[in-house]
């Protein structure tokens, strides 16, 4: 009996130091895994508010530890204070930022840019009005043309609720409808108006242009509707002039940019 | 008297046994262990949460919804220029002027709107575009090693 004992003593003497074998090890990588995230690396931090343009001198900042999983090599290390000190920051800083490289970004292509913008500028927006004012023009052109609006339905019903046009999904502002975007639902009569577009009056909406982003289950209302071809509300005048003035700036600005490095050569 | 097959039967329950405790003891004070270690490394180190880049992001990038992301760091790091998760909207969609790593902060300074008016972005587009395409015009530096090599050689910014 007691050899017995011994065997067992001795048994879990040996799966004891077992698994303290394995598990000092493997205890010591995890927590070296833990710890290695935060071990402390110096960075750069500035000690007052910088100016854009302006020297960076020693005494402008100082060194201090973060836990190296936040600086990335996007950061100044401390070992490289030599390198920025005399040199130029190109963003602003501010007191107590991390000194980043990205304050000191080639300022030749900003400045390039800058340039552009002053040189075509005007040029761009005289564009971006004739745009305007052409496409009010056309607008009020047309509304000149067209009869006038169709009377508004007024709902009946005999039955109490009235079978209303809602979006049957999605809808995205600008958007010319089609049979499959929309859908019916019963409605209580006493909550339509003669706004809302009844079900019967489904055939008139197929080719409208939609002026407001709906989603699915908005009721439809005359209001946001307009004719692609001769638009004639206030907003689809709106957003007609704004299509115009955008077009005509992004024509203007490309042809004038190319145009302005073409003539300068190097930027 | 015990029988060798007695004795090796209790050798057998022994180690399974002294395994069996001796684990168990092992993972509760490696994990008490662990957790201590990490909760010693974050509370020697306050933390905020701000809006980082969710990936590598060249400059000259236009930030989609997949290139933000929100992340706790050392308050040390955080002035005014640091861009804070309630105000993400405000960069959303901006053109980005600088080269980030994937959990670099965000900071106001990094974007084309720093110098460049909201209403002739367009402009700026245009501009931006035909620069890039001329054969001479200066180039974007497309990261910190790129920066840090102009600067070491002397070319100022």
């Amino acid at each position: 009996m007691k050899a017995v004992l011994v065997s067992i003593v001795s048994g879990g003497l040996v799966g004891v130091l077992a698994v303290t074998l394995f598990a000092v090890p493997a205890l010591s990588e995890k927590k070296d895994v833990v710890r290695a995230g935060w071990t402390p690396r110096q960075v750069l931090v500035v000690t007052r508010d910088v100016s854009q343009g302006e020297s960076l001198s020693a005494d402008m900042f100082k060194q201090s530890d973060l836990p190296e999983q936040f600086t990335s090599d996007s950061f100044v290390p401390a070992d490289d204070q030599a390198i920025v000190v005399g040199t130029k920051v190109s963003l602003p800083l501010m007191a107590g930022d991390v000194l980043s490289w990205s304050a000191f970004i080639d300022q030749a292509r900003r400045a390039a840019v800058t340039e552009c913008i002053g040189h075509i500028r005007q040029g761009v927006t005289e564009a971006g009005a004739r745009a305007e004012a052409d496409a009010l023009a056309r607008f009020q052109q047309q509304l000149k043309k067209l009869p006038s609006p169709p009377a508004l339905h007024s709902p009946t019903s005999t039955e109490g609720h009235v079978l209303i046009v809602v979006a049957g999904a999605d809808i995205r502002e600008g958007a010319l409808l089609s049979e499959e975007q929309l859908a019916g639902r019963r409605v209580p009569k006493e909550l339509v108006t003669r706004s809302h577009v009844r079900a019967t009056d489904l055939a008139a909406l197929v080719g409208a242009r939609l002026l407001v982003p709906l989603q699915a289950g908005d009721p439809l209302m005359w209001q946001v509707l307009d004719d692609p071809d001769a638009p004639q509300s206030s907003l689809g005048c709106v957003n007609e002039i704004k299509k115009a003035r955008e077009e005509a700036r992004a024509r203007s600005s490309s042809e004038a940019a190319t145009a302005f490095l073409g003539a300068t050569g190097t930027p | 008297m015990s029988s060798p097959l007695k004795i090796a039967l209790g050798a057998v329950v022994g180690l399974v046994g002294g395994s069996t405790v001796a684990g168990l003891v092992a993972g509760f004070l490696s994990y008490v262990s662990v957790r201590k270690q990490e909760h010693q490394s974050r509370t020697s180190w306050p933390m905020v949460d701000v809006v980082v880049a969710a990936r590598d992001l060249a400059p000259g990038s236009v930030l989609g919804e997949n290139a933000l992301s929100a992340r706790s760091v050392p308050e040390a790091m955080v002035t005014a220029s640091i861009v804070t998760p309630e105000k993400a909207a405000y960069i959303a969609h901006q053109r980005l002027e600088v080269p980030l790593r994937a959990g670099d902060p965000m900071a106001w300074t990094f974007f084309e709107t720093a110098y460049v008016a909201p209403e002739e972005s367009d402009v700026a587009a245009a501009c931006s575009a035909a620069i890039d395409s001329a054969p001479n015009g200066p180039k974007r530096e497309r990261s910190s090693a790129d920066i840090r090599a102009r600067i070491a050689s002397g070319r100022r910014p």
